[in-house]
């Protein structure tokens, strides 16, 4: 009877043991699963992960991100999308929920619930709760695993802020820091400067390393940056840039490591994020980015798929353009000067040099927002119709209200399309009445790229041309200055008439169209 | 089981058993139909570089098929009838706004962006477009992804009809999201439905009646194929807000119609709400789709037995499904049933081409698919063989009529244990989407097979106004002994016909 009783209960015993090894090699299939999972079942396509692309569509419903420590913590839901508040823990059975009924209990800040993903049966359910368990990063309660110490891991953590406008990281020793500090977060963070646009930081501090072996650093920023353990880069991720994300390895002794980054952002998207893994740690943040993006102050920038005019040819973008109303239309020309045509102002409300636009943010993901204008010396025109009819050069310049309606649409003008003539340039075309007016640009190549902006009506009837409208226009010999950057020269019959107006200084050019007129005006940039 | 075990045993003794195996072999083989064995597909290889997120499809008169896509190009595709080896995938136009919906009419290529209605042309014949003529801008776009354009092909009087999404999926911020615009050729913009809320894609059925799908969220349990006319309203009372637009009192009338009640039903709503159009048909959420998008009909024969039937596709399921309609009461509604899997991305745009290729394509973008493919052009072509399958469902006072494109056995097909049919319906509600409420378990009472045997007249007691009716008819065999390819049928009843 015993010895019987050893045999029944031995057996299992092993393959007790046993199953404890598969154990961790089948959750290693799951998560492996997971994450291929995580791909097909299209999670990534709003939910961002540690060290993963960005999910732009996310950023636009504020998805949750599966980074730093959320396994197993609360987080606040709505029941039902907008409903009542409620607290739940992140854990299997929400996991579950959440996917099988997603618009029960919606995290608070998203922006939408989430739609519906395809159908996922059980198995695929484990493999991807085990693949999104493995993103939390362990770091609080992890203690005993012997790696490091956990959340804020940086010791004696300094930091210096720096003004200036580079393209590749100073030597940071050289200049004088306009702020230092010290953080208790011990997490590193941009939001370390006010400025947005044009700083430096440089970063210190200590890691309490408890196990020796290889550690693996991540660091994603934009624009440049570069990380120093012991005084030795280990990874350089330098230049003006978008997101980037570069690793690099380092074997570290028990005991204190020196961990240095240095990070510039010069103008536009901004992103620093650094994390580590090793010995007993899965994943640890070191290093994030709270200043304000997209909806702040400073809209995040997609990049990643320039358009470029190739072929000696002239490219357009239509999309939504930050700068322009939603109609905006983008020409970038082989001269590397660029325009937006707005075909609700019926104008061109921007112009620029170098790199015309890029399709990052519309070509990924849903295509939530504005994409700025690539490329520099951007200037902004005032957002108001180029042609009006009016009875005399003392009526008002109709005024667009910029906003959801029609009030942002020209005035006694329809947009009529565009045809494209050599080199794919297109002439815009618009329409008062009978008459057809056509809007071209003819670009000129240089060190600083100019146009000549060449109007056509065809039909009859007395017209204005609002050649420049800004805070300042002035008289410089045959040409106009127009606020700080603009030189423009008229070709035209009729005398201009500068006056103070709903856009500030308006300059007009009169036009009396019968049969045909055409009046040219050139825009060069005068930098000085 | 036990017949196959004989079989085996006295395999080895007798060779006339042994082609008796072989017979029935063949028979188990057959048993089993798939996809393949009817339509093939053939998918449009893509150069390097060409992301081909396909958002329209139209064939030009020079028997190139023209492609438009979500990043705003036009490509065209040379030889798209013939073999894949043999195509050509060429740009055509760059730098329209996500256009959706491309159509040929009256030497121009049409196409709705987001911001209007464009009429495209290749003038100097060098196989790019250069003239970009915009027919009509007259609603309004903020910037929102949501505010999509969906346009369809001119219907007998000349009008292309436009579906405007919502902004985000609850709100209407500018002008005429909500709304169905008719744009005629003179390029003026004619209000014409209110209650949109987020289209996946408008077409025209062969009696030139216009539908369009609309996909699950506030105000739509799940998603749908619904009909359009004039005056009409949806079910998303948001667009109202637009009321007070001249345009809009022109040709709706002084007021809105009335506001539908939230958390209530469709047929109680439309008691109260005259202009209600109830859903010609649901294609139920999780079991036909997530996102009913584009759709197109065989205008012949040479693509199997379904002539004129709507072949509905879904992004996220990237399948096609058949809808066939009929009108109850002077109400469009009818029966979905799946048609075929297997598509490489998110389906977005259908065109069938008459010479019996039907396109679909289309991309994952923003809302996954189960295709995989980031994007995908698909050709689907007839093999000739027709598959046993329903071919139409029509609804009667008390029960069901349903047709086959095969004679059936009259013995399975005559035995009520064949079907079983459950039946509910949604929550009509401002809130997003809807579980499936109000189960009710209709009993099949009678099946009585026509004397041809091609069709069948099932009475079903329980029968709901309102309901989906999902019918199984998984114990019907066909004359050959085959099961029916699609067993399952979701016939949506607006309307109980009258004796």
């Amino acid at each position: 009877m015993k010895s019987q009783c050893v045999s029944r209960w031995g057996l299992p015993v092993l393959a007790v043991v046993g199953l404890a090894g598969n154990l961790a090699a089948a959750n290693a299939d799951l998560v492996a699963q997971g994450k291929v999972l995580f791909q097909t079942k299209i999670c990534f396509t709003c939910h961002e992960v540690t060290g993963g692309p960005p999910a732009l569509a996310g950023v636009a419903m504020k998805a949750p991100k599966f980074d730093g420590n959320f396994w197993g913590k609360e987080r606040t839901v709505t029941l039902g999308f907008g409903g009542k508040d409620a607290t739940v823990v992140f854990d299997e059975a929400y996991f579950i929920e959440s996917i099988r009924k997603p618009i029960d209990k919606v995290v608070k800040s998203a922006a939408a619930p989430m739609p519906p993903p395809p159908a996922v049966n059980d198995q695929e359910m484990k493999a991807l709760m085990a693949y999104v368990k493995s993103l939390s990063d362990g770091t609080a309660p992890a203690a005993g695993a012997g790696g490091i110490v956990a959340k804020g891991a940086l010791q004696k953590f300094r930091y210096r802020v720096y003004n200036g406008s580079w393209s590749n990281l100073p030597d940071f020793e050289k200049l004088k820091p306009v702020k230092t500090g010290e953080a208790k977060s011990g997490i590193a963070d941009t939001n370390f400067s006010k400025k947005r646009d044009n700083f430096g930081l440089v970063i210190e501090g200590e890691l309490q390393i408890k196990k020796k072996g290889k550690y693996t650093f991540n660091l994603g920023s934009d624009d440049g940056s570069r990380l120093l353990v012991n005084g030795k880069v280990v990874i350089n991720n330098d230049g003006v840039h978008g997101i980037i994300n570069k690793s690099g390895s380092e074997n570290l002794d028990e005991g204190v490591a020196l961990v240095r980054i240095e990070f510039f952002e010069k103008a536009g998207g901004e992103h620093l994020s650094l994390d580590m893994s090793g010995p007993g740690i899965k994943k640890l943040q070191l290093a994030r980015n709270t200043a304000p993006q997209g909806g702040g102050k400073k809209p995040a920038i997609a990049t990643g798929n320039p358009i470029e005019p190739k072929n000696n040819e002239a490219v357009m973008y239509r999309n939504f353009i930050q700068g322009a109303s939603p109609r905006g239309i983008g020409v970038g020309y082989p001269e590397k000067l660029n325009i937006c045509f707005d075909a609700n102002a019926l104008n061109i409300v921007m112009t620029w040099h170098g790199a015309f636009m890029d399709g990052a943010k519309h070509w990924n993901g849903r295509g939530q927002g504005f994409q700025p204008p690539s490329g520099h010396y951007l200037i902004n025109m005032k957002r108001a119709q180029a042609i009006a009819q009016l009875p005399d050069a003392k009526t008002p310049w109709p005024e667009l209200k910029l906003g959801n309606n029609d009030d942002d649409r020209a005035k006694g003008l329809r947009f009529r399309g565009y045809r494209l003539v050599e080199g794919r340039r297109p002439i815009f075309k618009y329409t008062a009445g009978d008459t057809v007016i056509e809007d071209y640009v003819i670009p000129e190549a240089g060190a600083l790229p100019s146009f000549t902006r060449q109007i056509t009506f065809t039909g009859d009837g007395k017209f204005y041309y609002l050649a420049a409208a800004d805070d300042s226009i002035e008289k410089q010999g045959n040409s106009w200055k127009v606020g700080d950057s603009l030189k423009l020269t008229l070709d035209s019959q009729e005398k201009p008439i500068l006056r103070d107006g709903v856009n500030g200084k308006e300059l007009l050019v009169p036009i009396e169209a019968t049969g045909k007129a055409t009046l040219r005006a050139k825009y060069e940039w005068d930098l000085n | 089981m036990g017949f196959e075990l004989k079989i085996k045993g006295d395999l080895m003794m007798n060779k006339k058993m042994l082609l008796a195996g072989l017979m029935i072999t063949s028979l188990l083989v057959q048993a089993a139909p798939k996809q393949d064995d009817y339509y093939k597909f053939t998918r449009i290889p893509l150069p390097e570089g060409v992301v081909l997120e396909a958002s329209g499809i139209a064939m030009l008169p020079n028997g190139t098929l023209a492609v438009g896509t979500r990043r705003g190009d036009i490509y065209t595709v040379s030889n798209p009838l013939g073999k894949a080896d043999d195509m050509k995938v060429k740009l055509y136009a760059r730098g329209l706004h996500e256009p959706i919906g491309l159509h040929w009419n009256d030497g121009w290529l049409y196409a709705t962006q987001r911001c209007e209605v464009t009429r495209i042309k290749d003038e100097d014949g060098d196989g790019r477009a250069d003239i970009f003529e915009t027919v009509n801008d007259g609603w309004g776009v903020n910037g929102d992804y949501h505010e999509y354009a969906f346009g369809s092909q001119f219907d007998p009087n000349g009008n292309m009809w436009v579906v405007l999404c919502l902004t985000g999926s609850f709100n209407s911020n500018t002008p005429y999201r909500g709304w169905c615009v008719r744009v005629n050729k003179k390029g003026e913009m004619i209000p014409t439905a209110s209650g949109i809320r987020s289209p996946g894609g408008i077409g025209l059925n062969h009696l030139g009646d216009v539908f369009y799908s609309d996909n699950q969220g506030p105000w739509n349990g799940s998603s749908s194929l619904k009909h359009l006319k004039a005056g009409s309203f949806q079910s998303h009372p948001a667009s109202y807000k637009w009321w007070d637009l001249p345009l809009v009192k022109k040709h709706m009338g002084p007021k809105p119609p009335v506001t539908p009640n939230s958390n209530s039903r469709i047929p109680k709503e439309r008691e109260r709400v005259k202009e209600y159009v109830p859903p010609a048909c649901v294609l139920p959420h999780a079991k036909l789709g997530n996102s009913t998008s584009g759709f197109t009909f065989a205008s012949n024969e040479k693509f199997g037995p379904f002539k004129n039937q709507l072949l509905v596709s879904d992004q996220s399921h990237s399948n096609v499904s058949r809808v066939i309609l009929e009108k109850v009461n002077g109400v469009y509604q009818g029966a979905a049933i799946l048609f075929m899997t297997g598509f490489g991305s998110g389906n977005i745009p259908a065109y069938y081409d008459p010479s019996g290729a039907m396109f679909v394509g289309g991309s994952d973008r923003g809302w996954g698919a189960r295709g995989g493919k980031r994007f995908a052009l698909d050709r689907v072509n007839w093999t000739g063989k027709v598959p046993f399958e329903v071919h139409e469902m029509r609804a009667k006072s008390d029960g069901f009529e349903l047709t086959f494109t095969h004679e059936v056995d009259p013995k399975t097909a005559g035995d009520v244990a064949s079907y079983s049919m459950k039946a509910w319906t949604y929550i009509l509600q401002s809130k997003y989407g809807s579980p499936e409420v109000d189960h009710v378990t209709p009993k099949v009472v009678g099946a009585t097979v026509a004397k041809d045997n091609k069709s069948v007249r099932i009475k079903v007691e329980g029968l709901v106004k309102g309901h989906v009716h999902h019918l199984v008819s998984g114990g019907i065999r066909s004359k050959d002994g085959l099961p029916l390819l699609h067993p399952n049928a979701y016939y949506t009843l607006n309307e109980i016909p009258k004796k």
